[in-house]
């Protein structure tokens, strides 16, 4: 919804690439529960908010592995005949590196594997201005999602990755797999102060996804890259 | 999903922090305790500790200022055992932390941290280097992994807050 408001109050601006794709797919005849890892009883919530203002150096790392199953984790067991199964990950990973100038970083991370949606939901938002010749920032952040079930596999990436100077950029991750399974990114990267003190270079921004359904088969990969002075918007969804 | 019984199998949280201001090189974050000189006479130092760990473990501290000789934190549990200390070193700095941890019923972890520094008013104080981390795994069902980390260099406010807690439902 930020994001929206921030492209409304940007439109217009030159050099501006804005890209919005949404894919829903639905495959013929199969209910969209039978995508879905039921929730577990043993929940677990992480709430992680990171507020940094400074001047050289910013340094963030972060991990993600949850999984999740029907039957037992760590022992496994063969399937008894017409068990019920389920299996379903997230995989979440982000790396911010700034350097030498001043960073803004605002990072509100959360993890419910109870919630009815969604799962996993990271806001970020980071604005760095170079203060010396060679300013430096990246960005690598990523979200994947497996879901399996008797007769049905899905798999769900979607991320981007940023090396800028002078950048004002905000990226939304939301991924549910419990219930009704869903993946949305979005990414915006931009001028600092407005138009004529543009971002600088490199942005790569994409989702990749794959479902398997008895002998159907879609797989789906988009990515975009753009090479410098530029204003970007981009919004993935899946659901399958 | 069978029984709640087992949905966990080990459980270990760990939560480091390490500030070192004024070009004093930074561990990494996840350290080994190694006791440190301290000296009382430049440390505003309030620590609290609740009962017992195993029976109710409960405790914070925070509240740091001027030439501090050592903290941190690390506490690490598991299902029968917890294990925590502090470790920081510090000049010119005005950082408040807080913790609370409680394995009794259910587990949870909060910890908050806060540093000064860019403002021009009397308590802007931090010129140095600044990392917090934390790492929690969890086995059985669900299995969930999950590290976190975040570094600073220098003339920096810094605002973090860490929250895990843990509870299975009643089926």
């Amino acid at each position: 919804m930020r994001l929206h408001k921030k492209m409304k109050e940007t439109a217009g601006v030159i050099n501006a690439i804005v890209i919005a794709v949404a894919l829903m797919i639905s495959s013929s005849g199969v209910a969209i529960a039978s995508y879905n890892v039921s929730p577990t009883p043993g929940i677990e919530t992480l709430t992680i908010t990171t507020e940094v203002a400074c001047d050289r150096k910013v340094k963030e790392i972060e991990h993600l592995n949850w999984e999740c199953s029907s039957n037992d984790l760590p022992d496994n067991p063969p399937l008894a005949s017409g068990e019920k199964y389920e299996y379903g990950k997230i995989k979440y990973k982000e790396n911010t590196f700034s350097s030498g100038g001043t960073t803004n970083l605002y990072k509100d991370f959360k993890v419910d594997t109870g919630k009815i949606s969604p799962n996993l939901e990271v806001t970020k938002s980071i604005g760095y201005t170079a203060t010396r010749e060679k300013g430096t920032f990246s960005h690598a952040e990523g979200v994947d999602m497996s879901l399996k079930s008797k007769g049905s596999c899905v798999y769900i990436a979607a991320g981007s990755s940023l090396s800028m100077t002078d950048v004002q950029a905000t990226t939304e991750t939301k991924a549910q797999m419990t219930r009704a399974p869903e993946l949305h990114y979005e990414i915006y990267a931009g001028e600092i102060e407005g138009p004529g003190t543009p971002a600088e270079g490199i942005l790569t921004a994409g989702m990749s996804a794959s479902v398997e359904n008895g002998r159907k088969r879609l797989k789906f990969s988009y990515k975009t890259t753009v090479d410098g002075t530029f204003e970007f918007f981009k919004v993935m969804y899946f659901k399958p | 999903m069978k029984k709640a019984a087992r949905w966990i199998g080990v459980v270990a949280i760990v939560v480091a922090l390490m500030i070192a201001f004024s070009g004093v090189a930074a561990a990494s974050w996840l350290m080994e305790y190694t006791p440190e000189k301290q000296n009382p006479a430049n440390v505003d130092w309030k620590s609290s500790s609740g009962k017992n760990f195993l029976d109710n473990p409960t405790w914070a501290f925070g509240k740091v200022a001027t030439k501090w000789n050592e903290s941190g934190l690390l506490p690490a549990a598991s299902s029968k055992r917890m294990n925590a200390y502090s470790k920081l070193l510090a000049t010119d700095v005005q950082a408040t932390t807080r913790a609370e941890v409680g394995m009794a019923g259910h587990p949870i972890l909060n910890y908050n941290i806060d540093a000064g520094g860019l403002n021009s008013n009397e308590e802007s104080m931090a010129t140095g280097r600044i990392s917090a981390g934390m790492s929690v795994y969890v086995v059985g069902d669900p299995i969930l992994s999950y590290e976190e980390r975040s570094s600073a260099s220098g003339s920096f406010q810094f605002h973090k807050v860490m929250s895990y807690t843990s509870k299975i439902l009643s089926p």
